[in-house]
């Protein structure tokens, strides 16, 4: 029995390996997206432009501005002369914000009375509104404190002391590795055995496995081990790549992280097989692999915490296997996670991949018979 | 004009008989619309916070009724430090604040009151929410708190905001439209990648050539055909958003149609593209996503912001027809046609597809040893 497996396993290997463009294409693309949507997945908002309609024309007005200027996140100061240009400025996103004073804003401010400051920004983008808004505010606070010191001498204040434990700096790109392996990871698997009994079956080369002596269990064995150690090992090597070309620290346990993956990967396996046991070809075998993976990534608490959802999408998750891996990946990663906290969602996997793999083996025999 | 009318009949029978295809155009954006319309929510994320509060004092019990009312903390009051620290290792809780028992007293003697927030680093975007959200519950709470609103002067800066097109900033009406160029993207051309391809290896390709057919009316045929699939999910889409989804639509259809047809255009020519070149449907579909999909998901501006990026992933965009179908749909529903960001884009559009069709029709072989 050992050797029927093992000379499939050997035959699904040559087939992937033999073509060089499927071998390209199974090891370049994921490291290449790696390297590449890294630095592309990022929501801090930098290089932002600004429209200023100054008609205060003050000192104060002017060294507010400047303040914008020499803040990190805005890059371009541009002025206008009405209200029309600054809001076509806006309207044909030249610029993200708009700032406007009002004549009597250094008068009222040098009489101690509250001047008025407009700030524009672009609903369309929403997040980067959101976020450009909260900068906004952060600076025109930062200017009055420093501008009037007297005036909050002594007034009673809190001091929020900050610290980030596990990525002290927040540095976005930590994350953004962390879930892209996880999600690149995802991607391999599913298409791999999607696509593999798929192509087979359309190409007619099933058959012939079929009425070879291998049993049905045995085939699925086969076909399931060589994706398996495919993406195990790329995953390793984007393991390698962001600890060492993106320096992410990796603090839990090697094994527990291999232990992880394994479980992981065999419920995605089990997704895989499921989709090309109902699939009669390759075009259903991987819209099929889509219509299951962008719910689940949708629904994995990548976008949006889980515990945000509303009920009904929250039982979903609970047998969404993404879910459960990217807390052990950022865990394991970051936060040294110890093992009970690992095993919590490594337990879920295990019944998850249990389930999916029963469920592929049913409808992969009955379409058999 | 007879031979293109049956070849685009023959695609139809195709699409209608192979469920997949009606699954991808109109099932997948149907669950995936719901899913961003019910499922994920980006502007006011509810976030699960673990709070110590040491100061046992009676202004700081109305600070625990500031959390408790917040919109946007769910606070969990814990008395033991170790097994809080354990929850948000667990991510369980997504960040910690601790008051310390010198917080009245300070606030009292018009010292600085301090007090801590410790965030989940691995999460950067709730890490930046809790530091925020905490910020202002703490601020709010001592402008109004009873005791010593009397000392805090009012600012003197008052910071009007105005969002324009989006007043009340809610997310779903700049992911829904979006997300429909991700949907199109995926029937233009993962769909359209794997068509030619499957004649090549089915040999079907073989007995088409061996007919009166023309190379022109082959590749016609099969852009008629996705095409017309393509613009009736479209449709479905834009129906849903407006009628079911309730995302206000400003702009004019006939724009909107103008542009997502182009787009189409240009996705469809890439499919075809890589389906003429690789002749194989398992490489032409991984080449799909690669080349297709994922840069239209992540280097389009759905959902990070182009400007941020490195200048070389900015320079990359530009050539990704993806971002022209993000900008120009979000203006469509949110601020109507503004022309100086339209034209461009349709412009760019209309020429890309227009290379694209030159290059798989001047790819598209027509002898079997090429």
């Amino acid at each position: 029995m050992f050797r029927r497996i093992l000379s499939l396993i050997k035959k699904e290997f040559i087939a992937i390996w033999a073509d060089p463009r499927s071998r390209i294409l199974i090891i370049v693309p994921p490291l290449l997206q790696l390297f590449i949507f890294a630095h592309a997945a990022t929501m801090e908002v930098r290089n932002l432009h600004v429209a200023v309609l100054d008609k205060s024309n003050t000192l104060q007005s002017r060294e507010l501005t400047a303040d914008f200027a020499n803040s990190r996140w805005f890059k371009k100061i541009i002025y206008v002369k009405d209200e029309n240009e600054l809001a076509k400025l806006i309207r044909q996103q030249k610029v993200q914000m708009g700032l406007s004073f009002n004549t009597d804003f250094a008068t009222k401010l040098l009489a101690q009375k509250t001047a008025d400051v407009q700030v524009i920004v672009d609903g369309r983008q929403t997040n980067v509104a959101a976020i450009t808004n909260g900068y906004a505010s952060e600076i025109i606070a930062q200017y009055e404190a420093k501008s009037f010191p007297k005036r909050y001498k002594s007034v009673p204040r809190i001091n929020l002391e900050v610290r980030n434990w596990y990525n002290p700096n927040l540095i976005f790109l930590w994350y953004t590795v962390i879930s892209l392996i996880s999600i690149l990871a995802t991607t391999i698997a599913l298409v791999l055995t999607a696509l593999s009994i798929a192509r087979e079956r359309e190409l007619g080369t099933f058959d012939q496995l079929i009425v070879s002596p291998l049993s049905s269990l045995e085939i699925l064995i086969g076909k399931t081990v060589p994706p398996l150690i495919i993406s195990i090992v790329l995953s390793s090597i984007m393991t390698l790549a962001a600890t060492f070309a993106f320096q992410i620290p990796f603090t839990g346990s090697i094994w527990l992280f291999w232990m992880g993956m394994f479980f992981y990967l065999l419920s995605i396996l089990g997704v895989g097989l499921f989709i090309s046991s109902i699939c009669k070809t390759q075009q259903q075998a991987i819209l099929g692999a889509f219509t299951f993976q962008m719910p689940a990534i949708l629904l994995s608490g990548f976008i949006s915490p889980v515990e945000e959802m509303p009920i009904f999408f929250q039982y979903f998750t609970y047998v969404n296997p993404i879910r459960f891996f990217l807390v052990i990946m950022k865990g394991l990663f970051l936060k040294a996670m110890p093992l009970h906290d690992v095993a919590q969602n490594i337990i879920p996997l295990i019944f998850i991949a249990v389930l999916t793999l029963c469920v592929a083996t049913w409808t992969f025999k009955r379409n058999l018979d | 004009m007879q031979i293109l009318k049956a070849l685009i009949k023959k695609e139809f029978n195709q699409i209608f008989r192979d469920p997949s295809s009606i699954l991808i155009a109109f099932v997948l954006p149907l669950i995936l619309l719901i899913i961003y319309r019910y499922g994920v929510n980006l502007d006011t994320v509810k976030i699960h916070m673990g709070i110590k509060i040491d100061d046992t004092s009676q202004q700081v019990v109305t600070l625990i009724d500031s959390f408790k009312g917040s919109k946007y903390v769910q606070p969990i009051f814990y008395q033991d430090k170790n097994k809080m620290y354990d929850d948000l290792t667990g991510s369980h809780i997504r960040g910690i604040v601790v008051i310390p028992n010198d917080f009245s007293t300070k606030l009292d003697r018009g010292e600085i009151a301090s007090a801590q927030v410790i965030t989940d680093g691995s999460e950067v975007n709730l890490a930046n929410y809790a530091q925020n959200y905490t910020k202002s519950i703490l601020q709010q709470w001592l402008t109004y708190s009873s005791k010593y609103s009397k000392k805090i002067p009012p600012p003197l800066i008052n910071v009007q905001t105005r969002f324009w097109y989006n007043q009340k900033i809610d997310s779903h009406y700049f992911v829904l439209p979006g997300s429909l160029s991700v949907t199109m993207t995926l029937i233009g051309m993962l769909l359209t990648a794997l068509v030619i391809a499957r004649e090549w290896e089915r040999g079907t390709m073989e007995a088409l050539l061996a007919t009166r057919v023309r190379k022109i009316d082959i590749v016609l045929a099969k852009y008629i055909s996705y095409f017309i699939l393509g613009m009736s999910s479209m449709s479905f889409c834009v129906f849903l958003c407006i009628s079911v989804f309730q995302i206000p639509f400003k702009g004019s259809f006939l724009v909107l149609f103008l542009f997502s047809g182009l787009f189409l255009l240009t996705a469809m020519g890439q499919g075809l593209l890589i389906s003429t070149l690789l002749k194989d449907q398992y490489n032409a579909s991984q080449a799909a996503l690669v080349a297709g999909f994922l840069p239209a998901l992540m280097l389009s501006g759905l959902v990070y912001p182009i400007n941020s990026m490195p200048l070389p992933l900015q320079i990359l965009s530009v050539f990704m027809p993806a971002r022209y179908m993000v900008s120009s749909i979000q203006n469509e529903f949110m601020a109507g046609t503004v022309w100086g960001i339209i034209l461009p884009n349709c412009l760019f559009l209309a020429t890309l597809s227009v290379i694209l069709f030159a290059v798989v029709y001047k790819k598209t072989a027509t002898r079997l040893e090429d």
